[in-house]
């Protein structure tokens, strides 16, 4: 998965993050905003998962991961990539706004329904531009309906699948962020895919048939 | 074991990484459950869903943001703090106004109670009054010590104590039977004057007692003021001589007893001759009274009966400046049935009748208020009570206090009472101060000694009330003037 190395590191080699964390430690700013910004797609695009792609919560999510990780980067042990502590963050922080999120979400726009206004917050580029229009569009669907879904699962089974499988974390990483025990990591998920793939059944289908 | 197996192989074959043996042995586990290989190939579209999903950018103003916000110390609201805050500031608004909705709702329940309860004590009070006017009954007894706290003497102590007793057992019905009595006869547009007296029987082991006529029987008519100028009372003492049932004559009571008995209005008018007053000339003189009968009229009165607490009425032959008597064919019935007597001492006029609203009670005169207390003590009663301006009831400091003149005003009103109460032991003393008190002259002005010429009280002014206890034989005389 290429993905990992490009959007997991925050596009920064692992030499590279080590010294902008040192350097941000010591009470460097620039070199600690640097850091941030790297990994700004990245925390914003695991907070829209969270947040069932609603773009509203998942930018004020966003925001609040990247001022946590600013005020509180020297508790950052470096034992781990950056984004693993990112996506701490961001598990945790998410968990917290997970009812109104469920309350709201009807209200928001989808991730992928392009919407027009002063605030917009949609997403202004692309980053996979290899399919083209027709995909897209039913890519689109498919992934508004997934998000859909993915919001439907409570968040100790959603945040599985969104580091598993939209950020491809492996399962030490998945343990590693969550904090919690490799088989536990496994077993939920096992049972996270499968309850998701029973939200998905009818989409599935039709995309087969 | 399988199932394990199935899920940890599942997203390599999805991903298309497995081979070899793992491959293989995935592959024997979709042939072994067709339900897998659905669930497999479920799956391998779920993550060729996600890889093909456009991966968004965060918005250029997330970071310039949130760089803003961290450097300047603000605080993002978080979403779920807010909501909380705002389901909890709801609820407390929510309690609070359960909270004042409960305490209107109590309030109102409150007040309703309170006015329940004033209303029920209202009528409580009212029935009792009622009960009272209706039904004489004992009151308490005041404590045989006067009211300085120092012991009664002996005798005389003693009967001041039962006669207090007396008086106040009676003085509710005593009062409220006299003023009854006097707004109907003003109603009724009925002669009345100085001692017009009513007895009473209020309970069952007293007995009621027409004291006018017993004391007429015993004491006679009483004698003349010759010091008084006839013209400034031109009929006291005949008037009262005829008329007063305590000063009528000794064939009085047998020419009442006539009266009362079925006649025609000429043997009436015999019986009405003998209460014909004597003119001021011929009492004078002492000689007989005027033998012309004045004319009986009828009119319609109203007796008081204390004892059923009912209020009758009936007819009285009136002779036009006498006397009056019951009419023939009532006053049988009245006689027995209603130990009211009325009678005139005074040969004026009748006076006039009552407005509707008749006003309050008038003040006894300083100046005579002290007479009569002098007169009654020196005729062996005592002062027992006075009814002030506002209808309190009060009583001298004790007899001591009595013996001297200025001292029993000490808790007594100097504005004038209301109503004078004297005790006497018996009847010989009652007849005393009555006779004292139409016979001495008041004390001049001013005087504490009393001098002439005399000026003599207005008996016309008051109206009397006597009752008797059987018990212990005290008189109870109480004095109240007349509405002007």
């Amino acid at each position: 998965m290429s993905n990992k190395a490009t959007y997991g590191s925050g596009g920064l080699s692992r030499d590279e993050e080590r010294v902008l964390v040192e350097r941000a430690q010591a009470g460097d700013e620039q070199a600690l905003e640097e850091l941030l910004a790297a990994h700004q797609d990245l925390v914003y695009r695991t907070a829209l998962r969270f947040t069932a792609g609603c773009e509203e919560p998942a930018f004020e999510l966003a925001q609040e991961v990247l001022i946590s990780a600013f005020r509180h980067i020297k508790k950052f042990r470096a034992q781990s990539r950056l984004s693993t502590w990112l996506y701490r963050i961001t598990a945790n922080l998410a968990k917290n706004r997970y009812v109104v999120v469920n309350r709201e979400r009807a209200r928001f726009t989808s991730l992928d329904n392009p919407s027009s206004g002063e605030n917009d917050v949609r997403p202004r580029e692309w980053r996979d531009a290899g399919v083209g229009p027709r995909q897209q569009a039913e890519g689109n669907e498919a992934m508004e309906i997934l998000h859909e879904r993915l919001g439907r699962l409570e968040p100790e089974w959603r945040e599985v699948i969104v580091l598993r499988y939209f950020e491809d974390l492996s399962y030490e990483e998945i343990s590693e962020v969550l904090d919690v025990p490799l088989g536990t990591v496994k077993s939920r998920i096992n049972r996270a895919r499968r309850m998701l793939r029973e939200l998905m059944e009818d989409v599935m289908e039709e995309g087969h048939a | 074991m399988s199932r394990e197996r199935f899920d940890e192989l599942l997203d390599d074959w999805a991903e298309g990484r497995l081979a070899g043996s793992d491959a293989r042995e995935f592959e024997a586990l979709l042939l072994s459950n067709p339900n897998w290989r659905g669930e497999a190939e479920c799956h391998r579209s779920f993550l060729q869903l996600v890889r093909t999903a456009p991966r968004p950018t965060a918005p250029p103003r997330l970071m310039s943001e949130a760089m803003r916000r961290a450097r300047s110390g603000e605080e993002i609201p978080n979403p779920y703090e807010m909501h909380q805050k705002v389901i909890d500031i709801q609820q407390t608004i929510e309690a609070k106004r359960r909270k004042q909705s409960g305490t209107s709702r109590r309030w109102i329940y409150g007040l309703a109670a309170a006015l329940l309860v004033t209303a029920g004590g209202y009528t409580a009070f009212q029935m009792t009054m009622d009960a009272r006017d209706a039904t004489p009954s004992a009151t308490e007894s005041p404590a045989a010590e006067s009211p300085g706290g120092e012991a009664m003497p002996a005798g005389r102590g003693r009967m001041i104590a039962d006669a207090r007793k007396v008086h106040s057992d009676e003085e509710l019905v005593t009062l409220e039977s006299t003023a009854s009595q006097t707004e109907i006869e003003e109603r009724n547009g009925f002669e009345r004057s100085f001692f017009s007296h009513t007895t009473r029987d209020d309970s069952a082991n007293r007995k009621s007692v027409i004291l006018a006529q017993l004391l007429n029987e015993e004491i006679g008519p009483a004698p003349a003021r010759e010091a008084r100028p006839v013209a400034a009372q031109p009929s006291a003492t005949g008037a009262a001589a005829a008329t007063d049932p305590l000063l009528m004559p000794d064939s009085a009571p047998k020419e009442l007893a006539r009266a009362e008995s079925p006649a025609s209005a000429d043997d009436l008018s015999k019986v009405m001759s003998a209460f014909a007053p004597p003119s001021p000339s011929r009492m004078k003189r002492g000689a007989p009274p005027a033998a012309k009968p004045a004319e009986p009229t009828r009119e319609e009165v109203a007796y008081y009966d204390p004892s059923e607490g009912t209020i009758s009425h009936g007819d009285v032959w009136r002779v036009k400046d006498g006397p009056t008597a019951p009419a023939p064919e009532f006053a049988a019935s009245a006689r027995d049935e209603l130990p009211a007597v009325s009678g005139t001492l005074d040969e004026k006029s009748p006076a006039p009748a009552a407005p509707a609203s008749a006003p309050a009670a008038p003040a006894i005169p300083e100046r005579d208020l002290i007479f009569l207390m002098e007169q009654g003590q020196q005729a062996g009663g005592f002062i027992s009570a006075m009814k002030t301006a506002t209808g309190e009831t009060k009583a001298p400091l004790g007899p001591h206090v009595s013996e001297q003149r200025h001292a029993r005003f000490i808790n007594l009103p100097r504005d004038g009472a209301r109503e004078l109460t004297l005790v006497f032991a018996d009847r010989k003393s009652l007849q005393a101060f009555l006779t004292r008190v139409r016979t001495l002259p008041l004390p001049a002005a001013g005087d504490q000694t009393g001098s002439t010429p005399a000026d003599y009280l207005d008996v016309t002014r008051y109206t009397t009330l006597v009752s008797q206890d059987e018990r212990t034989g005290y008189i109870t005389l109480a004095i109240r003037p007349l509405l002007p």
